[in-house]
C-alpha cells in the first residue's frame, strides 16, 4: 500500500506505541469477578435452604433449633473476624515490602482460620454421633449443603495460604505473588462476609 | 455414599463389558466414529502434522485459535445434534396411529422408547450447551480482541483451560454413545426421574457430569472476556466507541457469569441426592421437586439470553457493513441488550407457569416476560432502519442475517403469546412450546452461520464461496419452514412434546412435512460441507486483504487477514465508533506504523490440555463410581493448579525486527491480493472473484 | 500479558491497604454480631427479632465491604464497585423471588403448611 502525503502528522495519533495495561489490576478485576460468579453458588444453597427449611420439610426430624450451638457459631464468627484481622497484617506488610511480616501474616491468617474449621468439623462430628445426617430430611441436606459449602470454601482459602507462604517464601513479592495476595485478600474477606449471612440466617435463626 | 443397583467393583466401578449397547444404529455410529478417527489419525500420521497440531493448537494460548477450537467442537456437536433430530422426526413419522409399523425391536417406529428418549434428551443437551455455547463462546474468543483492539484475553491460560474443560464436556457425551447411555429425563433433567430411584443407570450421571464440567470452563471464560472488554482496550476505544458485538458479548457474558453458577448448584444438589442420598428432590422425606425446575430455570431463562444476545451482536455488525451505513440508534441498541439481560434475571417462572404458584406470582413472571418484548422490538426496528435507505448487498452473511431478523418476528411473536398463562396453560409442553423455542434459537443458529461466514476470512485470509452458500442458505431456510411451521400447527392440534408414537392419525401429514423439511436440511449439510471443501480447494483465488468486504466497519477489519498471532504490531489509537469507516474516510486505512516495537506474549503451554484430561477422569469416575479414579484425577488437578502458580517464565517477547519481518510479509501479500483483484477486472479491488461450486 | 517492569508494590491497589480500617472492621463487625447473638438468645422479648438481626448483619456486611474490600468510586475500584453493585440485585432476586413462589405454591398445596 502507498502512504499518502499526511501519512507522517497522522502516525503519531493513529498508533499508540509502548502502550502496555495494568496486569495486577487485570487480574484482581478478573478474580473478583469470579468470586460475584462464586457468590451466586450461595444464593443458589440459600434460596434452597429458603425453601426447604419448613417443618414440612423436615420429614419428622430435627429442626434448625437442634442443629445449631449459640457459643460455637460465635467462637466460629470470632476465629474468622479475627483471621481475616491477620491477613489485614498481610496486606500492611505488604505495602511496607516486608517479606517476613507477609510470612508471618499468613502463618498467623492460616492458624486461625484452621481454628474455624476445626470447630465446623467438630460441630458437625456431634451432630453425626447423634445419627443427624444430611440424607435425614430435605430440611437437613439444604442446611447441610448451605453451611458445609462455605465450610469448604474456608479449606480451600487455608489451601491457597499455605501454598502463598511457600510462593512468597520462594520467589518473594513479584508481580506474580503480589496479585496472587491480593486475589487471596478478595476470597478471603468474601468468605468472612458470607459467614455474616451464613450466622445470621442459619445459626442466629436457629438460636431464636 | 449411595449403594447403586448392579455389579460394582473397586477398581472397574459400574464399569463391565456389558456397558457397550448392542443396538445396530449404535454400531453404525461407532464403525461412522472409528473410520472417521482412524482417517484422522492416519492423515496426521502420514503428513507428520503431530507436532504442528501439539504447537500450534492443542498447547496454544491464541485466542483466535482458541475460538477457532472452540467452534470446530461446536460444528461437530451441532452435526450429533442435527442426526438426532434427523432419527426424531424419522421415529414420529414412522411411529404414527395404531397400524404403524415396527422395526428392529419397537412396537412402532424403529426406536425402542427408551432410546427415543435419550435422543431428544442428548439432542436438547447438545444443541444448546456443546453446539450453540461453544459456537458463541468461540466467535466471541475471535472477535472481541481484535475488535478492541487488544493483543490477546486478559487471561490467555485460562481461556485454554475453559476450551479443555468445554471439550471434556463434548467428549463424555460422545462417550455415552459407546459405553453405557445417555439421560432419558429430557435435557432439563426432569426431577424425580433423575433420581436415582427412577434412573438407576449411568445416563444422567452422564449428562450431570457433562454439563457440569463444560459450565466450568464457560464460566471461566466469562470473567475472562469481562475483564478483558473492562480493562483491555485500546486508546481511544471508550464505551461509546466499543462495537455492537462487544457490547453484547459483555451483557452475554454478564449473564453466563452470574447464572452458571445456579445451574452449578441445581445439578450439584441432584449429584448429592444421587451419590449421598440426600433429600433435596426427591417426592418425599421432606424434598422439593419443583425446587430444581426453579434452580435450573434461574439458569435456563438467562441461559436463552446468553445465546441469543450475541447472536443480536453479529446481526448489529453485519446489517451495517452489507448495508454501507452506520447502525441506527447505537445507544439504543447498547441500552436494549442491557435491558434484555437484565429483564432475563426475572422470567424464569414462565417455563413452569402450571407449577401451582398463585395468580400474582404468574401474573409477575408473565408481565416481566411481555416487558423483554419492548427492547426487542426496539432491535428490530433498528435494524429495519440500518437497512431501509441503505446500499444493500445480499452476500451470504446477509442473508443468514435478515433470515435471523425473520425467525426472531416468528419467534417473539409466539412467545408473547406464551408469556400469557392462560395460553400458557393450555399448550403447556405440547410442541408449540417446542416450535417456539426451536424458532428463537434458529435465530441464533442464522446469526452464528451469517458470523461464521462474516469473519472466516479475517481468520484464515480467504472467503467462503459465495454460490454455495447461497445454496446452503436457501436450503437450510425451506427445511426451517417445513420443519416448523407444520410444528406450530400440530402443537394448536394438541400434540405434546416427546412422544415416541402418535395415537392421533389426523397429525401424519404435519409429521410428512416436517419429515421432508428435515430432508432439506439434510441436503443443507451437504452445501455446506461442501462449501467449506470448495473454499479450501480455491482459497488462492479468494484470498481477501484487510477489509474482506470492502465495506467493513469496525476495527478488527485494520488487522491482517489472517490475523498475526499478535493481532496488531503497534495498538491502533481510536478516533470513532466506526474506526475503519473513519480511516478510510481520512484515506488513513493503509496507513501502517513505521516503527516496530518489542511485544511481550503469553508462551504456550500444555497445562490447560493436562488439567482438561484430569477433568475427564474425573468425570468418568464420577459417572461410572470408580472411585480411586475420582480422586486421584481430582487431587491431581489441585497439584497441577498449584504447580503452576510456581511456574515463573510464562512470557516471551517478540523483538522489533521479527515485527517487522512480519508485518512486511503480511503486507506483501496484501498487495498481491489486491493487484489479482484488480486484473480480474472487479471495480472493488478487494472483492475477490467467485469460482464455480 | 504485557508485564510492567515497576515495582508491584508501587500499585495502587496495595497502596490502598489501611491498617486502621482492618482494626475498625474487625471491632465494628464483631461488635454487632456480638449484639446478634444477645438478640437471638432473648428473643422472645423483641417485637420483631428477625428483622433486628437482618438489620445487623447487612451491617456487618456495608461495613466489610466498605473497610475491608475498600470498595469506593476511585478509579483503582470502580469497576470492583460497579460489578458488585451489579451482582447484589442478583443475588435478592435469586433468594427473594424463590422464596415468594414457593410460599405461593406451599400455600396452595401442601395442606401441612396450614397447622404451621
Amino acid at each position: 500500500m502507498t502512504a499518502s502525503g499526511g501519512m507522517e502528522s497522522g502516525q503519531s495519533a493513529l498508533w499508540e506505541p509502548h502502550y502496555h495495561h495494568d496486569v495486577i489490576a487485570t487480574r484482581t478485576l478478573g478474580f473478583w469477578l469470579y468470586m460475584l460468579s462464586d457468590a451466586m453458588i450461595f444464593a443458589g444453597l440459600f434460596a434452597a435452604y429458603g425453601v426447604l427449611s419448613h417443618t414440612y420439610n423436615a420429614a419428622g426430624g430435627p429442626v434448625l433449633h437442634a442443629l445449631v450451638h449459640p457459643w460455637t457459631a460465635y467462637a466460629e464468627t470470632l476465629s474468622v473476624f479475627a483471621s481475616v484481622l491477620a491477613y489485614g497484617g498481610v496486606m500492611v506488610a505488604l505495602k511496607r515490602g516486608s517479606r517476613e511480616g507477609v510470612l508471618a501474616g499468613l502463618v498467623a491468617a492460616f492458624l486461625l482460620g484452621a481454628l474455624f474449621v476445626g470447630l465446623e468439623v467438630h460441630e458437625f462430628a456431634a451432630l453425626f454421633r447423634m445419627g443427624i445426617y444430611p440424607e435425614g430430611s430435605g430440611y437437613l441436606s439444604a442446611f447441610f449443603a448451605l453451611v458445609m459449602t462455605h465450610g469448604i470454601h474456608m479449606a480451600f482459602g487455608l489451601l491457597w495460604m499455605a501454598t502463598m507462604f511457600f510462593q512468597v517464601a520462594a520467589q518473594g513479592l513479584t508481580d506474580k505473588t503480589v496479585y496472587r495476595l491480593l486475589n487471596l485478600k478478595l476470597f478471603w474477606h468474601f468468605q468472612a462476609i458470607l459467614w455474616v449471612l451464613v450466622y445470621t440466617f442459619v445459626d442466629m435463626r436457629g438460636v431464636l | 455414599m449411595v449403594n447403586v443397583q448392579g455389579p460394582w467393583s473397586p477398581i472397574f466401578g459400574r464399569l463391565s463389558l456389558g456397558a457397550i449397547p448392542d443396538n445396530p444404529i449404535i454400531a453404525g455410529a461407532f464403525i461412522f466414529s472409528v473410520v472417521l478417527g482412524i482417517l484422522v489419525l492416519a492423515y496426521l500420521t502420514y503428513a507428520d502434522r503431530w507436532g504442528y497440531l501439539w504447537r500450534e493448537w492443542l498447547t496454544t494460548v491464541d485466542h483466535k485459535k482458541i475460538g477457532v477450537m472452540y467452534i470446530i467442537i461446536g460444528l461437530v456437536m451441532l452435526f450429533r445434534g442435527f442426526i438426532d433430530a434427523l432419527m426424531m422426526r424419522t421415529q414420529q413419522v414412522l411411529a404414527d396411529g395404531a397400524h404403524s409399523p415396527g422395526f428392529l425391536g419397537a412396537a412402532h417406529g424403529y426406536l425402542v422408547p427408551y432410546h427415543f428418549d435419550q435422543i431428544y434428551s442428548a439432542h436438547g443437551t447438545i444443541m444448546i450447551l456443546f453446539a450453540a455455547t461453544p459456537i458463541l463462546v468461540g466467535l466471541m474468543n475471535v472477535v472481541v480482541p481484535l475488535q478492541i483492539g487488544a493483543r490477546d484475553m486478559a487471561f490467555p491460560y485460562l481461556n485454554a483451560l475453559g476450551l479443555w474443560l468445554t471439550a471434556v464436556g463434548a467428549a463424555l457425551i460422545m462417550l455415552s454413545l459407546f459405553l453405557g447411555d445417555f439421560s432419558h429425563a429430557g435435557w432439563v433433567g426432569l426431577t424425580p426421574l433423575t433420581e436415582l430411584a427412577y434412573s438407576p443407570g449411568v445416563g444422567t450421571d452422564y449428562w450431570m457430569w457433562a454439563i457440569q464440567i463444560s459450565s466450568v470452563g464457560t464460566t471461566l471464560g466469562a470473567a475472562n472476556l469481562i475483564a478483558t472488554i473492562i480493562k483491555m482496550r485500546a486508546p481511544g476505544m471508550t464505551w461509546g466507541r466499543l462495537p455492537i458485538f462487544t457490547w453484547t458479548a459483555l451483557s452475554t457474558n454478564i449473564i453466563a457469569l452470574t447464572s452458571f453458577p445456579l445451574l452449578g448448584v441445581a445439578l450439584g444438589l441432584l449429584g448429592l441426592d444421587r451419590y449421598f442420598g440426600t433429600h433435596f428432590f426427591t417426592a418425599g422425606m421432606g424434598g422439593n421437586l419443583m425446587l430444581y425446575s426453579d434452580l435450573f430455570w434461574m439458569w435456563g431463562h438467562p441461559e436463552v439470553y446468553f445465546v441469543i444476545l450475541p447472536a443480536f451482536g453479529m446481526m448489529s455488525e453485519i446489517i451495517p457493513t452489507f448495508s454501507e451505513k452506520p447502525l441506527f440508534g447505537y445507544v439504543t441498541m447498547v441500552a436494549a441488550s442491557f435491558a434484555i439481560a437484565g429483564v432475563s434475571w426475572s422470567v424464569w417462572l414462565h417455563h413452569f407457569f402450571t407449577m401451582g404458584a398463585g395468580p400474582r406470582v404468574n401474573t409477575f413472571f408473565s408481565i416481566a416476560t411481555m416487558v423483554v418484548g419492548i427492547p426487542t422490538g426496539v432491535k428490530v426496528f433498528n435494524w429495519a432502519f440500518t437497512i431501509y435507505r441503505g446500499r444493500s448487498r445480499f452476500e451470504t452473511p446477509m442473508m443468514w442475517a435478515i433470515g435471523a431478523l425473520f425467525m426472531l418476528l416468528v419467534g417473539g411473536l409466539t412467545g408473547m403469546m406464551l408469556a400469557m398463562p392462560p395460553v400458557n396453560y393450555s399448550v403447556h409442553n405440547s410442541v408449540f412450546v417446542v416450535a417456539h423455542f426451536h424458532t428463537m434459537l434458529m435465530v441464533v443458529v442464522y446469526g452464528i452461520l451469517g458470523a461464521v461466514t462474516y469473519w472466516f476470512p479475517k481468520v484464515f485470509g480467504f472467503r467462503l464461496n459465495e454460490p454455495l452458500g447461497k445454496r446452503f442458505f436457501w436450503t437450510f431456510t425451506i427445511g426451517t419452514i417445513m420443519v416448523f411451521i407444520p410444528m406450530y400447527t400440530s402443537g394448536f392440534m394438541g400434540m405434546t412434546r416427546r412422544l415416541d408414537y402418535l395415537t392421533n392419525p389426523a397429525l401424519f401429514p404435519f409429521e410428512v412435512a416436517e419429515e421432508l423439511g428435515i430432508g432439506f436440511y439434510l441436503v443443507s449439510v451437504y452445501y455446506f460441507v461442501r462449501q467449506l471443501y470448495v473454499s479450501l480447494r480455491d482459497r488462492n483465488a479468494n484470498r481477501v486483504g484487510a477489509d474482506a468486504w470492502g465495506s467493513a466497519r469496525t476495527l478488527e477489519w485494520l488487522a491482517p487477514s489472517p490475523v498475526p498471532f499478535y493481532n496488531f504490531a503497534v495498538t491502533p489509537r481510536v478516533h470513532a465508533r466506526d474506526e475503519l469507516v473513519w480511516r478510510r474516510g481520512q484515506g488513513l486505512d493503509g496507513v501502517a506504523p513505521t516503527h516496530y516495537e518489542d511485544i511481550p506474549m503469553p508462551r504456550n503451554t500444555s497445562v490447560p490440555l493436562v488439567i482438561g484430561a484430569f477433568a475427564l477422569g474425573l468425570g468418568f469416575g464420577l459417572v461410572w463410581r470408580i472411585w480411586w479414579l475420582t480422586d486421584a484425577s481430582f487431587i491431581a488437578i489441585i497439584l497441577t493448579v498449584i504447580a503452576r502458580s510456581f511456574v515463573r517464565d510464562t512470557d516471551y517477547v517478540v523483538k522489533a525486527g521479527e515485527v517487522e519481518r512480519i508485518e512486511k510479509n503480511l503486507r506483501q501479500r496484501a498487495a498481491e491480493v489486491a493487484r489479482a483483484g484488480a486484473a480480474a477486472g472487479g471495480i472493488d479491488v478487494l472483492r475477490p472473484r467467485e469460482s464455480s461450486p | 500479558m504485557a508485564q510492567d517492569t515497576h515495582d508491584p508494590l508501587q500499585h495502587p491497589e496495595v497502596r490502598l491497604v489501611n491498617g486502621r480500617a482492618y482494626v475498625a472492621a474487625f471491632v465494628v463487625a464483631t461488635a454487632l454480631m456480638t449484639a446478634a447473638l444477645a438478640v437471638a438468645m432473648h428473643g422472645g422479648e423483641i417485637p420483631h427479632p428477625m428483622l433486628v438481626l437482618s438489620g445487623a448483619a447487612a451491617l456487618a456486611v456495608a461495613v466489610q465491604i466498605m473497610f475491608l474490600l475498600q470498595l469506593d468510586f476511585s478509579s483503582t475500584q470502580i469497576w470492583t464497585t460497579v460489578s458488585f453493585v451489579l451482582a447484589v440485585p442478583l443475588f435478592v432476586i435469586a433468594v427473594g423471588l424463590s422464596m415468594w413462589m414457593f410460599h405461593s405454591l406451599d400455600a396452595r398445596t401442601m395442606l401441612m403448611s396450614l397447622m404451621h
